[in-house]
């Protein structure tokens, strides 16, 4: 029994959940196990942590819209979700609407940015598409796949994008939510115009709204550039700090550019982080975020973060349950030349959770790493019917984004 | 003993849902009364403290329950509710994840208030950080610790509302704490 480690019981240890032999028993352990006591303060950590959760009473409409639902079954949700009713003629008169007008929106957009002569706020090259496999440039040796198209080559950096002409005029509105946020060149903080700078210190938060499509809110310590805006796209960037974006607007309309990479909205809730030397964390909430950096792309699903390093490029998407030893493996894969060893680590480390990056990784891979991966992956996630393994091997793009697509079902299950 | 007032709790339970399902605004009123902090409490701490999403799940776990469910009594009411409200949330969260929702691109009605990030930071800053870092879990680690820092369920209550025995609670609450603790390291000296 000396050998015996607790490591499992430890929630149950300091919530008090065992019976006093068992605690006392483990107690005893701890005395002279470095390795559980050493997950024994991470456990308490996190159960000191979860001990501040609180319950809190329904607000009072709740029950009023309960109500009306039952007595006529007409009245809206709350709308925090709108109920899809398929079968609803206006529903259906609506979507159509938004389809005609998401086509003409793209096909606005296309026309804009390909034919366009000069472009009114940076420049984002590439279609619509969210396949991240789609012009991922290989690295650590990987042959390029068939298919791809540059993305974003020479794309927008917060210095290239200011040479775009912008509008001089728009402006977006700023609300203080703590201290004195500036606005450089302005005597108040309450709009931001083109070209100019937000900045907080430690104690000041604002909140800008992006046009008519969401909001961002800057976090302390942070500078923030509005980089152009027009009913084709809407631009910030990033300098350093943090922000966090909820946007509720078609892919590709809104962008943020940071020293390392540009995040490109597909719709979503996230925070982007960016550190003094240049290098940037992004967490995506709900949705899906393209980060962009030199015609290599991730798309980066809620639930899963990515990282970029400044002279180092864009890192691979992982889950934010990812292990430690997991993220540490893909570092050193992403940003050290870890190379076959690296995947090696990887692979042997990949559970459930890390499915996402298994699938990014099948093209940035070198081909005598490949094979690894994608036996890793199909552990977790069998490849659909028409997918083989020659194919994903060989980089096959429908197949790879048939594959994706079985990825996106597990993940979001 | 134990088991005949258990019994008993059920079937008082049943008459109460029956009663509802019958169209009795009493009977309505009651059972929401009784449970409503429960249910908008998990949902509110599921989805990282937005009041509107907990508000709309509430909503459709109490419709629900007036209309459509048939709570036969094999388990208790409080029990078969989280596993309701638990489920609701799971389905809200599955929808305003996928990508290409066009009610959300074009919404039909005016924009939904949220309790922004800066709002949680301002009302009790460690808690906002922590709700909004369980948010980030998976569903499987985070509901169990919502069932027992929120609603304060022991682990064998927990079990019971999951289906799954205590081994696994313990587990997944053990990988919940050890996340916590790993993304929210620099409160060590907070709490």
């Amino acid at each position: 029994m000396k050998n015996r480690h607790y490591k499992e019981q430890l929630s149950a240890f300091v919530d008090q959940e065992l019976s006093k032999d068992d605690r006392q028993l483990i107690a005893e352990h701890l005395l002279h196990c470095e390795s559980c006591r050493s997950e024994y303060q991470a456990v308490k950590l996190g159960v000191g942590l979860a001990a501040n959760l609180s319950a809190a009473e329904a607000p009072e409409n709740v029950w009023r819209s309960i109500e009306n639902e039952i007595r006529d079954g007409t009245t809206p949700r709350l709308e925090a979700f709108a109920a899809p009713r398929w079968f609803d003629i206006t529903r259906i008169a609506a979507f159509a609407t938004a389809i005609l007008v998401v086509g003409l929106v793209t096909f606005a957009v296309y026309r804009g940015l390909f034919t366009a002569e000069t472009r009114t706020v940076g420049q984002i090259p590439r279609s619509n598409s969210v396949s991240p496999d789609v012009g991922v440039v290989p690295v650590n040796g990987a042959e390029q796949p068939a298919i791809e198209t540059p993305v974003n080559a020479n794309g927008p950096t917060p210095e290239n994008s200011e040479t775009a002409p912008v509008s001089t005029t728009a402006s977006w509105d700023v609300e203080t939510i703590a201290g004195a946020p500036k606005v450089a060149g302005a005597m108040s903080a309450d709009r931001l115009p083109v070209g100019e700078y937000l900045e907080t210190d430690s104690r000041s938060r604002a909140r800008i709204e992006v046009a008519s499509i969401g909001n961002v809110e800057v976090g302390p310590n942070s500078r923030v550039k509005l980089v152009g805006t027009n009913d084709k796209q809407h631009r910030l960037a990033l300098e350093r700090g943090s922000l966090h974006a909820k946007i509720f607007a078609p892919p590709r309309l809104f962008i943020v550019d940071t020293p390392s990479g540009a995040a490109v909205d597909l719709g979503c809730e996230y925070t982007l982080e960016v550190d003094q030397a240049g290098n940037s964390k992004l967490n995506v909430r709900s949705g899906f975020v393209a980060l962009e950096d030199a015609g290599r792309e991730s798309i980066v699903p809620a639930g899963a973060s990515c990282l970029t390093m400044k002279g180092k490029g864009l890192g691979t998407p992982f889950s934010t349950e990812a292990s430690p030893e997991f993220v540490r493996a893909l570092r050193s894969f992403d940003f050290a030349n870890g190379g076959s060893r690296a995947v090696k680590d990887i692979v042997e480390q990949a559970d459930l959770y890390d499915i996402v990056t298994l699938w990014h990784l099948l093209s940035r891979v070198p081909r005598n790493d490949r094979s690894a991966v994608y036996d890793s992956l199909t552990r977790f996630v069998s490849p659909p019917e028409g997918v083989t393994r020659e194919g994903v091997l060989n980089l096959n793009k429908p197949m790879l984004e048939k594959y994706r697509e079985a990825v996106e079902t597990v993940w979001f299950n | 003993m134990e088991r005949i007032a258990l019994v008993t709790e059920n079937r008082s339970d049943m008459d109460l849902v029956a009663a509802c399902r019958s169209g009795s605004r009493d009977a309505m009123r009651r059972l929401y009364e009784e449970n409503q902090r429960r249910v908008y409490s998990i949902a509110l701490n599921f989805f990282g403290g937005d009041i509107d999403k907990a508000a709309d799940a509430t909503q459709q776990v109490f419709v629900k329950l007036f209309t459509k469910m048939d709570f036969r009594g094999e388990a208790a009411l409080t029990t078969w509710l989280y596993r309701l409200t638990i489920n609701q949330c799971i389905d809200e969260q599955r929808k305003s994840r996928r990508l290409l929702n066009l009610e959300e691109w074009f919404p039909l009605s005016e924009p939904v208030t949220k309790m922004s990030l800066a709002d949680e930071m301002q009302s009790g800053e460690i808690a906002a950080e922590v709700q909004k870092v369980i948010a980030s879990l998976r569903p499987k680690l985070r509901i169990p610790i919502v069932l027992k820092y929120v609603e304060g369920l022991s682990y064998q209550e927990i079990a019971d509302v999951l289906k799954c025995s205590i081994g696994t609670v313990s587990s997944r609450l053990n990988r919940g704490h050890k996340l916590l603790a790993a993304k929210l390291e620099h409160l060590r000296n907070e709490i």
